[in-house]
């Protein structure tokens, strides 16, 4: 539990420091006059882009999040320049939302995926199946979220939908924890317990649901947060490209691509990256605790003593 | 298949890529006829054409990332081993850090940097080098992790311990005794990380279209994402070819890996 502590005050630093850094950065940036601005005679708007960003106070990195949620001079609503849109409250919050239904979805998808993957090859094991079961993470790492993007416009009609979307992303992330969640399994099917199980007569599947996944849970759950990070980037591409809808990846890459213009877009959305990715990493770690057999004996040990 | 087996078939793959784009380029142009995918909708070029351009500025930007951030790593891990202590903790907790941020979200904000940058007239840097620099900069976290770990274990060897008890400094062990045998090691770690940088570029420029790559002579994403949507008019004939590359290119180069680092695991 100390440990756990400890790593929740760490991990939950790096979200407003990753706040700060990417403020100070974008406002370190040249500002200049768009061709638009400049067209409607708007002079000096460097100096005004500066002012409104804070860019010369020391909490200025927490003017966004005052304009969103309801601080001195806020009006709820991210202002951009020219013809850009800008988001407010509600709108960042659907978006949010959506992005955090595919990413769930997905995540969902690919613990199914890692699951099958794994007990099929345990079960399989030696035999001719496994062999062509085992080219399967290759062909999965070679077909990134992109590609499989591409197949799904081609064959898929009507794929513009968050389920088809999430299982787009899930199917790298998915066979990857399947090929983790196999090492694991593969070492505890052959320990002690679980050869005792099979000479009592146990069948293999009883054995592997019974006695082998709970021992193997600790390693699939230790692989979630780089899987995390892939469906994150997974879902950049669906959303802007399968879905075509504004959830708030495709925001994130629309505003890196307009610029200056949606600067505190950037801002806000590249913190609510971190902490979604903070927040997965910290709850794989809860859930490891409560499932993982071997350490709640040595707590209960801990706590004897 | 045996990691020996994969390695040769990688190599396979490889070599052909290499050998049917380079006779492309030598005399595909002017061989009578056109390319047998025709030209790419809307553009003047041929599919061969761009595919093959593609795939070389793919292979390029992976194999000049995937190196630099493999050389990267490996000065860093020997900086750190050689350091120790608390120097050698902060460069393992950074590359740590630098890890754990997705390769994709950092991509994505170099490029909204680069582009104020651009738009201020501050930045002249060629869309592929910028690429090439943003995936070493992000690239060399989990090699220098993997490499420090090695030397680590290498360390532990007796002929280690031999070589200080007859007074070797630290630096002259890590030189001479321990890096000659992890060679093949960082070898591996290379070509792993070709087809990951290869990966990452793509799905960016797939994002970001081909300005993140390099302008109208796109890598292999980029033409992708530029093409797509031709798929449901012209089937595969346009992007087919660039999948096809792509996948090959992936599988290559990571079979090749897998091969190469069972042979230093033996070692």
């Amino acid at each position: 539990m100390r440990r756990l502590v400890g790593r929740l005050a760490r991990d939950l630093l790096v979200i407003p420091l990753t706040a700060f850094l990417v403020y100070q950065l974008a406002v370190r940036l040249p500002l200049v006059e768009d061709n638009d601005a400049k067209s409607r005679g708007v002079a000096d708007l460097a100096e005004k882009l500066r002012a409104r960003l804070g860019a010369d106070e020391a909490l200025g990195f927490l003017r966004p999040w005052q304009r969103l949620f309801g601080a001195a001079e806020a009006d709820g609503r991210l202002p951009t320049i020219g013809e850009n849109p800008a988001y407010d409250r509600a709108r960042l919050g659907e978006a949010l939302a959506g992005s955090l239904t595919v990413g769930g979805l997905a995540l969902g998808f690919a613990l199914c995926i890692a699951l099958l993957f794994a007990g099929a090859r345990v079960l399989l094991g030696g035999r001719r199946a496994d062999g062509a079961l085992e080219l399967l993470p290759t062909i999965a790492y070679a077909l990134p979220s992109f590609v499989v993007t591409v197949l799904v416009v081609r064959f898929v009609e009507d794929a513009a939908n968050d389920a088809v979307a999430a299982a787009v992303v899930s199917i790298g992330p998915g066979v990857f924890l399947g090929a983790v969640l196999h090492d694991a399994l593969r070492l505890e099917m052959e320990r002690p317990y679980a050869r005792v199980a099979l000479a009592k007569g146990r069948s293999r599947l009883g054995v592997l649901v019974k006695h082998a996944l709970q021992n193997a849970l600790p390693s699939l759950l230790d692989a979630i947060p780089p899987v995390a990070t892939a469906i994150l980037a997974g879902s950049f591409v669906v959303e802007k490209q399968l879905l075509n809808r504004e959830y708030f990846g495709a925001i994130y890459v629309d505003s890196a691509l307009r610029g200056q213009a949606q600067i505190e877009v950037m801002v806000v959305a590249t913190t609510t990256f971190a902490a979604i990715l903070v927040l997965v990493s910290l709850a794989a770690e809860l859930v490891r605790l409560l499932v993982d057999p071997r350490r709640r004996s040595a707590a209960a040990e801990e706590a004897n003593s | 298949m045996t990691p020996r087996f994969k390695g040769r078939l990688g190599l396979v793959i490889l070599a052909l890529v290499f050998v049917g784009s380079v006779g492309y380029a030598l005399v595909g142009e002017r061989l009578p006829g056109e390319c047998v995918f025709g030209t790419v909708p809307g553009r003047q070029a041929t599919v061969c054409a761009l595919t093959f351009s593609g795939l070389w500025r793919s292979a390029a930007t992976g194999l000049l990332s995937g190196g630099a951030a493999t050389l990267l790593a490996l000065g860093l891990a020997l900086l750190a081993r050689r350091a120790g202590g608390v120097v050698e903790q902060a460069l393992v907790k950074g590359a740590e850090v630098v890890f754990s941020i997705p390769d994709v979200l950092i991509l994505v904000a170099i490029a909204f940097g680069a582009k104020m940058l651009r738009d201020a007239g501050k930045l002249d840097l060629s869309p592929f080098w910028l690429m090439t620099g943003s995936l070493v900069a992000i690239g060399w976290a989990a090699p220098m992790r993997m490499i420090v770990n090695r030397l680590r274990s290498l360390e532990e060897q007796e002929f280690v311990f031999a070589a200080r008890s007859l007074g070797a400094t630290r630096g002259r062990v890590l030189l001479v005794h321990v890096l000659p045998l992890a060679r093949p090691f960082v070898l591996a770690i290379f070509l792993f990380r070709v087809p990951t940088t290869i990966l990452t570029e793509s799905t960016v420029s797939f994002l970001l279209g081909a300005g993140a790559s390099g302008g109208s002579d796109a890598s292999l994403g980029a033409f992708i994402a530029q093409n797509y949507r031709t798929l449901m008019v012209t089937g595969f004939r346009v992007v087919g070819p660039a999948l096809l590359l792509f996948f090959l290119l992936i599988v290559g180069f990571h079979w090749a890996g897998q091969a190469v680092q069972a042979r230093a695991d033996r070692t």
